[in-house]
């Protein structure tokens, strides 16, 4: 699985993180960080543009962890 | 309250909020503001740097409450949605100069992103100029954010950190409200602590609640949609995302329609309200500024919202804004219906030079 963290960064870096993640991954898993609504919500759309079936889920520091599967 | 979440943080949230931006902003130009000047966040600050005393244009002196209102309804919506996140530490120091020169920008062109979409909306020509300029910038610092340009991670901060910048909004409220006088001159000015301006643009406003309630509703739409005027051409030149531009061009429509509506729509370049027609500056001004908002990740409008969610770093930076205005005006940077201010020129100049060296010595390890 390929790990991003984009705890912390501001717009739009984890946008821009899970792109590149994205693009070079093929048929991977690759987990982002985020550590707000806005940003989880940013990089769930840039994975949903570029086909892929995106899952968050709320981690306990309080950000979220995305997992994207499969390109589809 | 669940299909009002989903609704604004869909796809049509920015749309929902850039048309409800789009009809209050004339209005509030028909209640009293400037001419094409529903809300704009630079001249506003501006305003509220006047009346601060932090500049002593007194053309330009009144505590906005559109600016205390879309904090403030940022803020009441990031407590009821549990999106308050005070946060810290992303090179403040680099934040607040990017504020300053954003600012010093803004003010050569005499708008912010805002304001340049609804004087285009009012049929002012010259704002044509200044959208070009920020598409400009704003793809100079697309550049930098591709070769790995970041101002680095913040961490959580405590709550009371976070409350700090909407507690210094209601002070400015009760400011406006209480117009405490220390005292007058000889020849009867006022010597402050606050200032009214009695004519020019700063004695055009409407009535305080109303423009505090339109931006405590914008503050609110803004928070839930991630409104951002600068975002909007960013994520379409960097991701081809048209997302926050749908909320841009919504702005543009409904400001239109309502402008010939309200008999607000006058096309021309020349005598249009609070610009000039200094095309060269106009737009190079807006470099800067678009240069400037984007290597700080948003527009004035989107860190107002982000400093009613507690980050401090946006904080920062609308407080360089501030300072950065009460130097413009003092430096003779600012520009006016007449033209160029004196050293606007040299602003842009340096302001760019800044913001060139920052983008490509800031990085942060993106493991």
């Amino acid at each position: 699985m390929k790990h991003v963290d984009a705890s912390g960064l501001s717009c739009p870096e984890p946008a821009i993180m899970a792109r590149e993640a994205l693009l070079t991954a093929e048929a991977e898993e690759v987990e982002v960080l985020v550590d707000s609504v806005a940003s989880k919500d940013n990089v769930l759309r840039v994975g949903r543009q570029m086909g892929w079936m995106g899952e968050s889920e709320q981690r306990d520091t309080g950000g979220f962890r995305i997992v994207f599967r499969g390109h589809g | 309250m669940a299909n009002i979440r989903g609704a604004l943080t869909s796809r049509w949230g920015p749309i929902v909020a850039g048309g409800i931006i789009g009809i209050l902003a004339p209005v509030l130009v028909y209640l009293g503001n400037p001419g094409n000047m529903g809300i704009c966040v630079a001249c506003f600050e501006r305003d509220i740097a006047g009346a601060l005393g932090l500049h002593r244009a007194g053309v330009v002196q009144y505590l906005r409450p559109e600016i205390i209102g879309i904090l403030l309804g940022a803020f009441g919506a990031g407590l009821v949605f549990r999106e308050f996140k005070p946060v810290a530490g992303s090179a403040p120091f680099a934040r607040f100069f990017l504020g300053m020169f954003a600012m010093m920008g803004a003010l050569v062109f005499l708008g912010c992103p805002w304001r340049a979409y609804l004087r285009l909306a009012g049929g002012d020509g010259n704002a044509l100029f200044g959208i070009l300029g920020l598409i400009i910038g704003i793809s100079l610092g697309v550049l930098f954010l591709r070769r790995g340009y970041s101002l680095g991670r913040s961490r959580p901060v405590s709550k009371a950190l976070g409350y700090l910048m909407p507690v210094c909004m209601v002070v400015l409220l009760v400011l406006l409200l209480v117009a405490p006088e220390f005292g007058r001159t000889a020849e009867g000015q006022p010597t402050g602590p606050i200032f009214f301006s009695e004519k020019g643009p700063g004695s055009q406003h409407a009535f305080w609640a109303i423009a505090l309630a339109v931006g405590l509703a914008i503050g609110f739409l803004a928070q839930r949609t991630r409104f951002c005027t600068v975002g909007a051409v960013r994520d379409l030149i960097l991701m081809k995302d048209p997302h926050l531009l749908n909320g841009v061009l919504s702005l543009i429509g409904f400001a239109f329609v309502t402008n010939l509506v309200l008999g607000q729509f006058h096309a021309g370049f020349a005598e249009q309200p609070v610009a000039h027609t200094d095309q060269i500056w106009n737009t190079l001004g807006m470099v800067l500024a678009g240069l400037a908002f984007t290597l700080a990740g948003g527009c004035p409008g989107r860190h107002l919202v982000l400093s009613g969610e507690g980050n401090t770093d946006s904080a920062l930076f609308v407080t360089g804004m501030i300072v950065g205005a009460g130097i413009a005006h003092t430096f003779s940077t600012a520009s006016s219906t007449a033209g160029v201010g004196a050293f606007g020129p040299w602003a842009v100049v340096i302001g760019l030079a800044f913001c060139i060296i920052l983008g490509f010595t800031m990085r942060e390890s993106r493991a």
